[in-house]
């Protein structure tokens, strides 16, 4: 493993009795972007508040740097953390909100004025910086957030859905930014999320939790490709999950080489059907009739059910004329694409 | 009854209630300016004389110091012992509110005599003043208002991810209290104080009891000349009565400006 930033072994939090978190590990490089991706209420914001300090009753050991950190209290970790509610200071102007963390070090007046004014360049709010809060759109109150912690220069920037309550398109364009001052700052990030898009987009790795454990942690295309286990396999993508047996009912003897076993579970893309055969590579043809479909735009969703009356879900490019309903059809799938859920490599 | 009847007859009823409570308190008014005012339906002659004497009066001004330290004691004390644990109830422990919204109403059942009986049985031994006693048992009286007045400050934001963020941003939890928590309930604070100070300010029962003629409140002068001297009680009366009025007037004023939506000191426009 190179370089592990920060480390998080054998993390446990118990809340009000419960076990929340239970021996969990994992490590992040510096410099990285890492998303934190898990179904709502799989404790995210529970490791967060953790690796913050805003919870030091835990158990086993984080690491930033090489140094323990988990019995410091928050004010000592130099660590960022954005809040899902932004969390603006409202009796303060927005330079204010900014300047707060360099204050608190009592840093000289110029410096402060020239660190706070190059931030709120960076995230273009310039103008803005005698508005309160409250004046601000939710997206330029997000990125106030974000500046008042990068302006300290934190080890960790740790952000907790930072574009949740935000509308789509802004979602889109702020998470892009959001990168750019990353790579451009240079700054290790941790950034929770439950939108995959999200953390497909924007991630040099993705950290994928579920009932207070890592399922997998791998870089997007890793975790989209090769799912390590069974929750993976359904909560990532939009996949088709099929035993063995399955699978070979449909005509496939091996997957990638390899002998199909009944009893093992395989994953099948929905956008890597075909509607004709490939000339070069194993193809088998799998004839049904097309239930249902919807229109997505650029691609089309089809709801597939082979003769033998298993369900599959296929997404092809919204190119040509679509699928017949309710007529026999014939897709192909090549063998190379099947994916064992749980298969080491690829 | 035809709605404009039964309309005729609400008017006719709050008419009713205002002229009965508002004529005693006009005639003490009037009463208090009047040379003299005998078997007549009018008042001979107006003069600021019993205002002259009661202002001079050391009894008076005695009183009057000693009022206003119980109301601004009991304020301080209410504030110090409520606002943390207000603030922690609400940020860090909503299963504590439940527990508080229930102590705090005791106050309301439990009557003064039955409260000053087991203090001073409790605390007649000890070597504690009296007047501590005092003051501790006013603040407990009021808490039901400080409670609810500083707990209405605390709806609409987000205080816990202000304050953690305060930390998170390398404050001490004391300064990130006092810069970030109490300016955004100054509001609330302050109709906190006015409500404490008001009720400390006039309490009777209490300070009667428990100190009697030794420590003489305003409340208690007042009522001591009211048996004697009608014309200064009068007095005394009016300027007490301006004096709740000016506090009640300034409450109103905070919460109409405080209650909108958005406090907006300053507009700033785009770009
Ligand atoms: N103070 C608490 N006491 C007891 N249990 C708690 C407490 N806070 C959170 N939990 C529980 O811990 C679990 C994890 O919560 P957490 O907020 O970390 O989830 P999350 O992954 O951030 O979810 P979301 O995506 O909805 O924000 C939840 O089941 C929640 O009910
Ligand atoms: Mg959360």
């Amino acid at each position: 493993m190179p370089e592990a930033f920060l480390q998080i072994e054998d993390l446990g939090i118990n809340l009000s009795g419960n076990s929340i978190i239970n021996q969990m590990n994992f490590t992040i490089k510096k410099n990285t972007l890492t998303t934190f991706l898990g179904p709502s209420g799989s404790g995210k914001t529970t490791v967060l508040r953790a690796i913050a300090g805003l919870n030091t009753q835990v158990a086993g050991a984080i690491r930033l740097d090489g140094e323990e950190i988990h019995a410091l209290p928050a004010n000592q970790r130099n660590i960022g953390m954005v809040f899902q509610s932004y969390a603006l200071f409202p009796n303060m102007t927005i330079f204010d909100n900014v300047a707060y963390g360099l204050r608190v070090q009592k840093k000289p007046a110029a410096e402060i004025e020239q660190a706070v004014m190059e931030m709120l360049e960076t995230v273009s709010l310039a103008k803005k910086k005698d508005a309160y809060p409250d004046q601000l759109s939710g997206g330029q109150k997000q990125r106030v957030a974000i500046a008042r912690a990068m302006v300290l220069q934190p080890k960790l920037l740790l952000l907790d859905e930072p574009l949740s309550a935000l509308d789509a398109k802004i979602r889109v364009k702020l998470r892009e930014q959001i990168r750019k001052y990353q790579q451009k700052l240079g700054i290790t990030m941790l950034f929770v999320t439950h939108d995959q898009a999200e953390a497909m987009a924007i991630s040099d790795d993705i950290i994928v939790m579920n009932d207070g454990q890592v399922q997998q942690q791998g870089s997007p295309m890793d975790i989209y490709a090769n799912p390590a286990n069974l929750f993976m396999a359904q909560f990532i993508g939009n996949h088709n999950l099929l035993t063995g047996a399955e699978l070979r009912q449909l005509g496939f003897q091996s997957a990638r080489g390899t002998a199909v076993h009944d009893a093992a579970h395989y994953i099948i893309r929905p956008e890597l059907f075909c509607p004709t055969a490939s000339t070069t590579e194993t193809s088998v043809p799998i004839t049904g009739k097309i239930t249902s479909r919807a229109v997505l735009g650029d691609r089309i969703q089809y709801r597939f059910k082979t003769a033998a009356g298993l369900k599959l879900k296929v997404e092809l490019l919204n190119q040509e004329e679509p699928l017949p309903m309710d007529s026999d059809v014939t897709l192909y799938v090549q063998e190379r694409t099947i994916q064992k859920v749980g298969a080491t490599n690829a | 009854m035809t709605p404009k009847t039964s309309r005729r007859v609400a008017q006719a009823i709050i008419t009713f209630l205002f002229i009965y409570l508002a004529t005693p308190i006009v005639v003490t008014i009037i009463y208090s300016f009047s040379t003299s005012w005998v078997k007549s339906i009018a008042p001979a002659g107006l003069t600021l004389k019993w205002y002259g004497q009661l202002v001079t009066n050391p009894e008076f001004t005695t009183a009057l110091i000693r009022s206003l330290g119980l109301g601004l004691l009991t304020t301080v004390i209410a504030m110090i012992c409520f606002l943390p644990v207000v603030f922690y109830a609400n940020v860090y422990s909503p299963s504590v509110k439940s527990h508080l919204r229930f102590i705090t109403v005791l106050p309301f059942t439990i009557p003064g005599i039955i409260l000053v009986t087991g203090l001073i049985q409790l605390y007649a031994n000890l070597p504690i003043p009296k007047i501590l006693i005092l003051v501790l048992a006013i603040s407990l009286l009021s808490l039901p208002m400080t409670y609810q007045a500083l707990d209405n400050a605390f709806i609409g934001r987000d205080f816990r991810a202000m304050f953690e963020q305060a930390l998170v941003l390398g404050d001490k939890p004391f300064t990130a209290f006092v810069k970030i928590i109490i300016p955004n309930i100054r509001a609330g604070i302050l109709v906190a104080m006015l409500l404490t100070f008001t009720s400390a300010f006039g309490e009777y029962v209490l300070t009667n009891l428990l100190l009697g003629g030794n420590f003489e409140t305003l409340k208690i002068y007042m009522f001591r000349l009211m048996q004697s001297n009608g014309q200064a009680s009068s007095v005394l009366t009016t300027i007490y009565f301006l004096f709740l009025a000016l506090i009640s007037l300034i409450l109103i004023i905070i919460m109409q400006r405080y209650s909108a939506p958005h406090k907006s000191p300053k507009e700033v426009p785009d770009h």
